[in-house]
């Protein structure tokens, strides 16, 4: 819809009439960014305060005017370009950090502020915000939280979904409201982390910051083939030793980024590795003794390891202009961003390098070996449309391979316009259908940032789901009932955190399978209503361990009763029966998925009121590993929680348990 | 062929490229946006090199039309400090600022006040009919009658003159002539007319091993390829080169200004379609010298500067390039631990700008600059050109006084 004189003169008067711009020169300049979608909104306006942003999304919602939240726009996936037309609503200026607090771990932040400049900041008081993506120079926290954003050091410390602690958002109806961890409920900082600014606008964000590491130990080390480095990586993790970072890249790319940055790469070894270790010294050096030793033992060429600070960031320079050495070579680089389950990379990425070199295309390829995530980088002309139609060819192919490795489209990029249509390849139909859902939830009428993550006209297109076992299809069966006869249920496991004698009951006790311990790619798959002691019994049988805690009740229970929110991070894959009978699969046993909203989120700490979460996949370790501690219960619901509960429960047959009475704290 | 107030190619520090190409080279990463003053301080597309980039490209392609969008791309083209930092920081070195010139060009901007431009001009025509306008301007300030002069519409800064360019005034720079050169020595419009000073220290350095032929009042076609017309500014290259060839096209071109230096070594591509004239401009390009080349072995007067010192290299088009890269060594290895280095994202622009257009970005970003030194208690910032000597030094003397701010020739005393 176009923006009327009476509209422009409300926001005007909104926001100053100078910052709201419908001259052609501006809504050219605000239809792009990172990726090669290219639009043209309807008007530009720039928010000076981020009071701002709730009476503006009220006026916006009043005369149905669709809204693109945008800050730097440093995405690849084409997620803050204007499909729809409508607004953009420029964020950049609300750049003040507004706290620093190093004793109590945290800065809370506008959303603008440049993640760079915090860093900077926080050096100076010895301290880190773990989240280093490349563009980390120009790309803004509120950014980083919508594409839910991560670097190298992701391997170690997660993604930006994991470093945000608290979040004012301000949804499409203009409705203000602060989400954290502490309140029950669902975890909805992780649902806002990658939704590219489809549920509302981000206007405030408290951040975990962590003390500086003083040690840090870089190595750069040479293989003979990309499949020994992959597994390098992956028996370094089976040993416990986590590193830092992990980067790596094959011959060809560490010629061209030796050519171009002098680095000191080899370049005649098939594939190198860039890894980092912190932590105190002592530590360090057992964990680089080891770490030599398995690189010794996978027939490792070569260990170079940087004894100066100097040497450090020569080692660093090469990688981090590897985007430059290829960006100067051509037009266009369309950055790839695919990650599969670590055990599965030698593979995908022999696949890959094939599919490379059977496109005429010059590329390289890179990728983050710790948690199995790649980024080809192909050249192009964008001018020339036969070129762009081959690399989107090639694109697909690539991001097939990995959907067949039982991996994910987007590991970091998030999905936007761009990949839109693949998602209908990854996902079935009740998985798109929930994102939807959740989308529909939290904005009705479609108006924050529409048409983007949930591919148009999904039903003909999407996966086909698959079989389900016996004793899924029984629960389905009986919710099927329970739903014909109008008999109101509760969801429960073994019945230890939600003490209730209603009946009936839709319970987890039927499911208690330990699928499988993945000793590969360090993942186990269970059913929910596993008891964590027979769990954890099998786990330390296998040589395993975990962050869960003994004690009694179900996995499931613990995952959904909220009380340990540090675990959601754990949970890779989820599966569950949703309350209309639909079932959802999401995740496996990959390291990073940045393909819709992550749905894990959704159930985590739901209690039961979304729908039967009835299997997890979790991370395990190879060495005994710090036990979660239980959080205080909160007597204060997360505020969103009851659109999401109507929204997956639209018939009420699922009784939403007011949680603060019955729980057991 | 060129004969166009426009450029077709760019020589852009990858290669020749057409300037269609040149700006599809941009990937819109936004890499080159924080390193823009502009862009750090408005934090609006508009203002960053990524948004210039795209206007131009739009404007090519037929998207932006120059008469109908005239008012909404010029504050694009004149807040550019033209200062290069986005180039550096760039992954594809794309030369914006060169791209913002060539857009300014398409849009026929007129950079300057209209008298002032056309002051220019008459420099650039009559070289020598300008210098006697300038020092019969001096006898009027001496007379208290130049103030008089600023009531006419674009020639307001000349009230400003005393306090950028005290040395105004001086006596000018008068070389002795010079038969048989071994080195021509081009001084900058600022050297010759604003702080002889400098011109005469440049001369008296270059004079110690060389027989230095002085081009006065030869305009070296910078102002007019920033400001005016670009078909003048060939016009006073080509003129450069036949000066040149006359002693053979062999001798070494010695110029005070980084900006000048960077002008003529991209002199080529003004001759773009013209093989004789790029041939020419090329060889010519490869005798272009900066002062650092010609500094001798053992820099006598490093005892006069005490505390730290750093460069601040403030340039037009790169702040990275082989010149300012020497200086920073000669100074490293000069000064040892004393020396600050300073990054190019710190580097001062010219509060005034280069397109004379004072928005925020010029006052925060020299503001900027002076909060690092006064950080590291910097005692003497050395700088590439006369003009950004007085641009810094008048910022210093209000904010902080203590240190000063020399061009590089004062190394030598």
């Amino acid at each position: 819809m176009k923006l009327t004189p009476e509209i422009i003169r409300l926001l005007g008067r909104l926001v100053g009439s100078e910052n709201v711009r419908t001259d052609e020169v501006s809504l050219s300049l605000y239809g792009y960014d990172c990726s090669l979608s290219r639009t043209r909104p309807d008007g530009v306006v720039f928010i000076q305060q981020a009071e701002q942003v709730s009476p503006l999304l009220r006026i916006l919602s009043q005369y149905h005017i669709p809204f693109v939240p945008r800050a730097s726009a440093t995405n690849h996936a084409g997620s803050c370009t204007a499909l729809r037309g409508g607004v953009i609503v420029n964020l950049t200026r609300l750049n003040h950090i507004l706290e620093i607090n190093t004793r109590a771990g945290y800065a809370r932040v506008e959303p603008g502020v440049i993640t760079g400049e915090l860093q900077q900041k926080l050096e100076s008081l010895g301290c880190f915000y773990a989240p280093d993506p490349a563009s980390q120079e120009l790309s803004t926290l509120g950014g980083n939280l919508a594409q839910n954003a991560s670097g190298a050091r992701c391997m170690k410390y997660g993604g930006t979904i994991d470093h945000v602690l608290e979040a004012t958002v301000v949804l499409p109806d203009g409705t203000v409201q602060t989400i954290s961890r502490i309140h029950n409920g669902p975890d909805l900082i992780g649902l806002f982390a990658g939704s590219e600014g489809t549920l509302g606008v981000i206007t405030q964000l408290k951040v975990k910051i962590l003390p500086l590491s003083k040690h840090i130990q870089t190595f750069l080390v040479t293989f003979p083939s990309l499949t020994a480095s992959v597994e390098t990586v992956r028996d370094l993790v089976a040993q416990g030793i986590i590193p830092r970072c992990v980067e790596a890249m094959d011959k060809q790319t560490a010629q061209t980024v030796e050519a171009f940055s002098q680095a000191g790469y080899p370049t005649k070894a098939e594939a190198l590795l860039i890894l980092e270790l912190d932590g105190t010294p002592a530590q360090i050096k057992k964990d680089t003794a080891r770490l030599k030793k398995i690189c010794q033992a996978h027939t490792c060429l070569h260990i170079e390891i940087a004894r100066t600070e100097t040497a450090r960031r020569q080692l660093w320079r090469g990688r981090r202009s590897a985007y430059a050495a290829m960006a100067r070579l051509a037009p266009n680089v369309m950055v790839g961003d695919g990650t599969v389950p670590r055990s599965e990379l030698p593979r995908a990425l022999e696949q890959v390098q094939q599919v490379l070199a059977s496109y005429h295309l010059q590329a390289s390829l890179l990728f983050h070996a710790g948690d199995g995530n790649f980024h080809p980088h192909i050249l192009f002309d964008q001018r020339n449309k036969l070129a762009v139609r081959n690399v989107s060819k090639m694109v697909r192919t690539i991001l097939q391979i990995c959907i067949d490795c039982g991996g994910t489209i987007s590991g970091e990029h998030g999905i936007g316009v761009e990949k839109r249509a693949l998602m209908a390849h990854q996902y079935d139909v009740p998985t798109l259908e929930t994102m939807a859902h959740i989308k529909h939830a939290l904005d009705p009428d479609a108006l924050a940032n529409p048409l983007k993550i949930v591919p148009y006209q999904f039903k003909e297109k999407a996966q086909p789901s698959q079989l389900l076992p016996a004793e899924i299809e029984t629960l389905r069966t009986q919710l099927a009932q329970f739903r014909a006869q109008h008999l109101p249920y509760i969801i429960a496991g073994t019945n230890t955190q939600l003490r209730t004698s209603h009946k009936p009951v839709l319970s987890a006790r039927t499911l208690t399978k330990l699928i499988e311990i993945d000793t590969q790619n360090y993942t186990a798959t269970a059913q929910a209503g596993i008891k964590l002691t027979t769990l954890l019994k099998a786990l330390h049988a296998a040589g395993t361990y975990t962050v869960l805690p003994t004690g009694k009740g179900t996995l499931g229970g613990l995952f959904c009763a909220g009380l340990y929110p540090e675990f959601y991070a754990h949970v890779t894959g989820i599966e569950t029966l949703l309350p209309d009978g639909s079932y959802v699969r999401y995740g496996g046993k990959f390291m990073k998925n940045a393909a819709g909203y992550p749905l894990v989120r959704l159930w985590a700490g739901s209690q039961g009121t979304l729908g039967l979460v009835t299997q997890l996949t979790f991370k395990i370790f190879a060495s005994p590993v710090e036990v979660l501690k239980k959080r205080a219960f909160s007597v204060q619901d997360n505020p969103l929680w009851v659109r999401l509960r109507r929204e997956f429960n639209p018939e009420g047959w699922l009784i939403n348990t007011p949680a603060g009475d019955v729980y057991d704290t | 062929m060129t004969l166009k107030n426009q450029l077709t190619h760019l020589h852009t520090p990858l290669g020749i490229r057409p300037l269609e190409d040149s700006v599809a080279y941009c990937n819109r990463c936004g890499m080159c946006a924080s390193a823009c003053p502009t862009y750090q301080t408005t934090r609006l597309e508009a203002f960053s090199p990524r948004g210039r980039n795209q206007a131009l490209r739009m404007l090519l392609e037929g998207k932006l039309h120059p008469r109908h969008q005239l008012w909404e791309l010029e504050p694009l083209v004149r807040s550019c400090l033209l200062c290069g930092k986005c180039t550096q920081n760039c992954p594809g070195q794309i030369p914006t600022a060169e791209h913002v010139l060539e857009l300014g060009r398409r849009l026929k901007i007129a950079l300057l006040p209209n008298l002032l431009q056309r002051f220019l001009k008459l420099r650039a025509a009559r070289p020598v009919l300008f210098y006697y306008a300038v020092r019969s301007a001096c006898v009027l300030h001496q007379a208290g009658l130049l103030r008089w002069g600023t009531v006419l519409p674009g020639l307001g800064f000349l009230k400003e003159i005393d306090h950028w360019f005290p040395h105004a005034w001086q006596p000018p720079f008068r070389p002795d002539s010079c038969e048989q050169p071994t080195l021509f020595y081009l001084p900058s419009l600022e050297a010759t007319y604003l702080c002889p000073d400098i011109a005469r220290q440049v001369y008296a350095l270059a004079s110690k091993k060389n027989r230095v032929r002085v081009w006065q009042h030869q305009p070296s076609g910078l102002f007019e390829y920033v400001y005016g017309d670009i078909r003048l500014s060939r016009k006073q290259v080509r003129h450069l080169i036949t000066l040149h060839e006359q002693e053979g096209n062999q001798l070494p071109v010695l110029t005070d200004s980084i900006d000048v230096y960077h002008f003529l070594k991209n002199a080529p591509q003004l001759f773009e379609g013209f093989q004789h004239w790029e041939e020419k401009s090329a060889q010519f390009a490869r005798q272009v010298r900066f002062i650092t080349d010609i500094f001798p072995a053992k820099i006598l007067s490093k005892s006069r500067f005490t505390g730290p010192v750093t460069l601040m290299p403030t340039a037009l088009f790169d702040t990275g390039s082989a010149p300012l890269l020497q200086a920073e060594e000669i100074l490293h290895t000069l000064f040892k631990k004393n020396f600050v280095k300073f990054g190019y994202r710190d580097a001062a622009v010219a509060p005034a700008g280069y397109g004379l257009y004072r928005n925020m970005a010029n006052q925060a970003n020299s503001l900027q600059a002076v909060r690092n030194l006064a950080k590291h208690r910097i005692q003497t910032v050395f700088v590439p050109s006369v003009f950004a000597r007085q641009m810094l030094q008048a910022q210093l003397s209000r904010f902080y006084p203590s240190a000063r701010v020399c061009h590089l020739v004062e190394l030598n005393g």
